[in-house]
């Protein structure tokens, strides 16, 4: 007698409610997304083996991940728990979550346990775990080969998710968004000073009231001389009273504690790079636009077709502490992305880096183009950003931080300011050198005041002659020699241009002895003092279309993560610890976005490639040229082209 | 559109509320000299200076920002010392609209910095061809004035003449002396401008009586410009106003130009050879010819030898020397309408209180000087060019009766003559 066919439990999943559900359709992209990664590839090997057999595969707990970033829900470890359980029966049969155990001729299905799926998520965390606290028993190389891993892991996850027939431009946007750790905040360290310098002064008998004192840092702060102490965020707020006082670690020591937003919060910073569009796109982006808007207003159909959407994907990820160097951490970042996914130094077998090579998602990399990046960026030392992401062959397109904004300085008699190098008669119009900057959300007629100020600043920038050399120097000519004179000056002999080209004047050039600026064609200046120079003059119409109008898609992806409509990555929803582990489940997040993301574009890809169709088959038919015929000057009533006019109302 | 209205359309610069500045903080001479020029002036003058507002809405410029450039407009304005009333409103217009073309330079509002040549020259490029000369001019009067103020000139005396006697002439007096605008040429400028000796005593004498001529038949006719303008545009210059334009010809920048300006008024007044006739004589043309009076100086001008007044040889000599080879008296860039209007807005913008340089004007001085030397008509049309009389229409009322066409007349009818020559 044979052994009755397994059937379907009534309940297979007891009590558990799935909240989301997904089709075979998106778990089959998930799978591939898991698949074409080759992280099971990567990490299957370097799991530790010789015990039982492990319950459930890692490519099922990747695809559990998966799901569950995907479903938009908290990151913890109950859910990917759970919307494995809530898969399809065969898809969960497939996956290896329900096994079919026959005992004593009965079969019997079982389902992976929430521990299983924790004991194989620690397993997985420890391989791509270098934490300095988490892992703390590991030699420091090891550490820095499973740093090396996570990265790796998670470049060739972002990799996977990018549709095959997409091909970056090499344009990238950089900014990081905090992640809430799951963990709540600590002393930070000029508390802890507080702390221990009132411990001392309790000591020394010059204060016996350690509480009431502790209630007002500034005070205490101004009491024990702790310099430089800065204003709390909220000074009555009862629960930063309540955090310092605490002497409580915090629970995930690989974030740190910030104040954000006027508020205390333990968090990562996820720096993510994502691709924006070239500026030529911009500029024929604005010129459909203008040209969409005239035809409204007159009546025309248009007659310039939209260039083909740029998709909003994430090509690069690194999570740091919150309070990790965000200029080095882009540098990191771009390093990865230039280069193919390099296994050397993750700690795999030959055999098994050798079948990542070949990986579409392991050889796709990030060609040189533009990075822009905030005043976060930028404001750092230039031998941390400017430097080093130039010497990866990056164009820089950045804000400036109000500090290196105005004048900062002189070098052989020109003037330092906004990151470049003037002719020194731009001291004679101070108007030009002001260090303001525009407002949050300023309005168009502001921007124009900055426009107009930039066009004319940058009549005395210095010419650059040719491109740096090895060493970094750049020959820089002075704006008022004759030729390609952008300036006039009295010491070059170019007053009359200022007649002839309306070029701006320089009113009092420098007195003998006069700088080499004045006297030279042009001087050498080493890459120290040009190092936060752009091409593009900072405020200008052109800077304003290259980094305004580009940067911000960076925002729009970091609304994107933390919309719980759209993404995994609301406030709070990260329920693991340590770097490792939320890594991965934002890599994840970030993934299933590009998803999304690839989605979103098609659609429109198609929707402007329908307009553009349009757009090309309406007869091109230039505007008349006879505007006032005499027809037109007839009354209505006589006019030809009109036919016979209508008869008047009585 | 107006000069200010063009100026601050460029962008509008931020409103600061309370930026308003005195004179003393532009520049702490102008304030003392637009003081003592401003007592000099007539009192409705004076008050036009200090009553006058801008159309800010039309101008697009925010009141604060009007505030800010008041003081230094009112005190460049000033010290141009406008020479009535609608000029000290222009005046103030021009300055307005210059100081804004500054501001939107973002250059420091000092008066050395805006009211200043090379600003203004600047300033002209933005202006439309129409309001160009206009503004010009009166934007290099106010940088004269404002140059003046700084440079520690003393300021002019208050007023000369009677109180309350009106500067403006808009309605004269037919009684009234008549006085040009332009000054009196020192002789130091005649020296210059090698009318010495013989040949300017002869040239000021022939000048003299068609001056006379004209003042007789239209009292206005030497008056500054803006009277003068649609009244008659052939009107013959006076003998000082040559002089006076030979002297803003001889005060152009550039050496060149003044080159060129002397030959265009030469070959205009001395050969009645003007606009682009004047423009493609080369030094080649100019001749050394022998007439029954001696040796003279003739221009060739296409098919015509126009013997050259002998006060009007050294110029053209100096012009032909300059040209080269082969070069043209009246030289510079481009086609031969734009190189003689170079020159007659050259000479116009150095002095706005003068005549406006005329092809027209020129050549009736001419006309005008042969014809009172007795010159008969037919070589007249002739040696002009003109091919009908037509242009003579407005010179027949100025020219002089002389006694032997009495005579003439006279026999023809077989009266007396009438004694009196010049009896109209």
């Amino acid at each position: 007698m044979s052994a009755p066919a397994p059937t379907e439990p009534a309940e297979p999943l007891g009590s558990l409610q799935p909240t989301t559900t997904f089709s075979t359709a998106d778990l089959a992209r998930v799978e591939a997304l898991v698949d074409d990664s080759g992280i099971v590839a990567l990490l299957e090997p370097l799991l530790p083996t010789g015990g039982r057999p492990r319950e459930l595969p890692l490519r099922t707990l990747l695809v559990g991940i998966a799901l569950t970033a995907a479903a938009n829900t908290a990151l913890y470890l109950k859910r990917v728990h759970e919307v494995l359980l809530a898969l399809p029966t065969p898809a969960r049969r497939r996956l290896g979550v329900t096994r079919v155990l026959r005992r004593d001729g009965a079969s019997e299905f079982r389902s992976v346990t929430l521990r299983q799926v924790e004991l194989a998520y620690s397993a997985l965390a420890s391989l791509v775990d270098g934490s300095e606290h988490f892992a703390r028993h590991l030699p420091e190389q090891e550490r820095a080969v499973r740093e090396q891993r996570c990265e790796l892991v998670v470049q060739l996850l972002l990799n996977a998710s990018l549709p095959g027939d997409w091909s970056s431009p090499g344009h990238v946007a950089v900014d990081a968004t905090f992640i809430d750790a799951n963990s709540q905040p600590e002393h930070t360290l000029r508390r802890r000073q507080i702390a221990a310098a009132a411990a001392r002064a309790v000591e020394e008998g010059r204060a016996r009231d350690l509480p009431s004192l502790l209630a007002d840092d500034n005070e205490l702060a101004k009491a024990l001389g702790v310099p430089n102490f800065g204003e709390d965020p909220d000074i009555d707020s009862i629960a930063l009273k309540r955090v310092r006082r605490s002497n409580r670690r915090p629970a995930d020591p690989d974030a740190a504690t910030i104040v954000s937003k006027g508020r205390l919060r333990h968090a990562y910073a996820a720096h993510l790079a994502v691709s924006i569009p070239s500026e030529d796109h911009v500029a024929a982006r604005l010129a459909h636009s203008d040209d969409a808007r005239a035809a409204r207003e007159t009546g025309r159909p248009v007659r310039v077709p939209a260039p083909e959407p740029e998709p909003h994907f994430i090509l690069g990820m690194k999570l740091t502490a919150s309070t990790a160097s965000p200029a080095a951490t882009c540098v990191e970042l771009t390093e990865r992305m230039a280069a193919a996914a390099d296994p050397t130094g993750a700690g795999l077998a030959p055999e098994h880096a050798a079948t990542l090579a070949h990986l579409p998602a392991a050889a796709r990399t990030t060609p040189p183009g533009d990075t822009l990046a905030d005043r976060g960026y930028s404001d750092a030392d230039i031998e941390n950003f400017h430097v080093p992401m130039r010497s990866l062959g990056r164009r820089l397109v950045f804000d400036l931080h109000k500090s290196h904004r105005g004048l900062t300085g002189a070098h052989r008699g020109a003037l330092v300011a906004f990151g470049n190098l003037y002719s020194p008669g731009l001291a004679d119009y101070p108007d030009l050198l002001d260090n303001k900057g525009p407002s949050p959300f300023a309005p168009w007629d502001e921007w124009l005041h900055y426009f107009a100020d930039a066009q004319l600043r940058e009549q005395f920038r210095l010419h650059r002659n040719g491109r740096p050399d090895a060493d970094g120097y750049t020959r820089l000519a002075c704006p008022a020699l004759r030729r390609g004179a952008t300036l006039a000056c009295p010491v070059r002999n170019t007053l009359d241009l200022v007649g002839s080209r309306g070029l701006l004047e320089v009113f009092a050039p420098p007195a003998a002895p006069r700088p080499d600026v004045c006297t030279k064609r042009s001087i050498t200046v080493p890459a120290d003092v040009t190092a936060r120079s752009m091409d593009l003059e900072w405020g200008s119409r052109a800077w304003y279309d290259s980094y305004v109008r580009r940067r911000p898609r960076v925002e729009g992806i970091n609304g994107i993560l933390k919309n719980p409509a759209f993404a995994a990555l609301a406030p709070m929803t990260v329920r693991v610890r340590g770097r490792a582990k939320v890594g991965l489940f934002i890599a994840f997040a970030a993934a299933i976005a590009n998803l999304r993301a690839t989605d979103r574009w098609r659609a429109q890809l198609q929707r402007v490639r329908e307009l553009n169709a349009a757009i090309g088959a309406v007869k091109r038919s230039r505007a008349p040229r006879r505007a006032a015929t005499l027809d037109k000057l007839l009354p209505a009533r006589h006019r030809h082209g009109n036919g016979p006019a209508p008869a008047r109302a009585p | 559109m107006g000069a200010a209205d063009a100026a601050a359309r460029a962008v509008a610069l931020p409103e600061d509320a309370d930026t308003a500045t005195g004179v003393a903080d532009y520049a702490p001479e102008l304030a003392a000299y637009a003081a003592a020029v401003a007592a000099s002036l007539p009192a409705t003058i004076a008050s036009r200076l200090t009553a006058w507002q801008p159309q800010l809405v039309q101008r697009n410029i925010p009141p604060a920002q009007w505030r800010r450039f008041e003081p230094l407009v009112r005190a460049a304005a000033t010290c141009a010392a406008p020479s009535s009333e609608p000029v000290a409103g222009e005046m103030l217009s021009v300055a307005l609209g210059l100081t804004a073309f500054a501001a939107t330079r973002r250059m420091p509002l000092r008066a050395d910095v805006v009211f200043r040549a090379t600003t203004v020259e600047a300033w002209m490029r933005t202006l439309s061809a129409g309001t160009r000369h206009p503004y010009g001019s009166m934007a290099n009067a106010l940088v004269a004035g404002v140059t003046a103020a700084l440079s520690g000139a003393p300021a002019p005396a208050p007023a000369a003449r009677a109180e309350g006697e009106p500067q403006d002439r808009t309605d004269p007096d037919p009684a009234e002396p008549l006085l040009l605008d332009a000054p009196a040429p020192a002789p130091e400028a005649l020296a210059r401008l090698a009318l010495t000796g013989t040949a300017a005593v002869e040239a000021l004498a022939a000048l003299a009586l068609v001056r006379a001529r004209v003042l007789e038949m239209e009292p206005a006719a030497l008056r500054a410009e803006p009277r003068t303008r649609g009244r008659g545009k052939a009107i013959p210059y006076g003998d000082v106003e040559v002089v006076a334009l030979l002297a803003a010809a001889a005060a152009q920048r550039v050496a060149k130009r003044r080159i060129h300006a002397a030959a265009a008024i030469c070959l205009g007044v001395g050969a009645g050879v003007v606009g682009t006739d004047a423009a493609s004589v080369r030094a080649t043309d100019v001749l050394e010819v022998v007439t029954a009076a001696g040796a003279a100086v003739a221009v060739r001008a296409g098919a015509r030898v126009v013997p050259v007044h002998a006060a009007f040889v050294p110029g053209l000599r100096r012009a032909a020397a300059a040209a080269g080879a082969d070069g043209f008296l009246v030289g510079g860039r481009g086609d031969r309408l734009k190189r003689i209007g170079a020159v007659y807005t050259g000479v116009a913008a150095s002095d706005p209180s003068l005549p406006r340089l005329n092809s027209a004007r020129l050549q009736s001085t001419w006309v005008a000087m042969q014809a009172t030397r007795g010159v008969p008509f037919a070589d007249l049309l002739a040696a002009s060019g003109w091919s009908s009389t037509e242009p003579l229409d407005t010179l027949l009322p100025l020219l002089p009766r002389t006694a032997a066409g009495a005579a003439a007349l006279a026999g023809l009818t077989g009266l007396a003559p009438v004694s009196g020559s010049v009896a109209r």
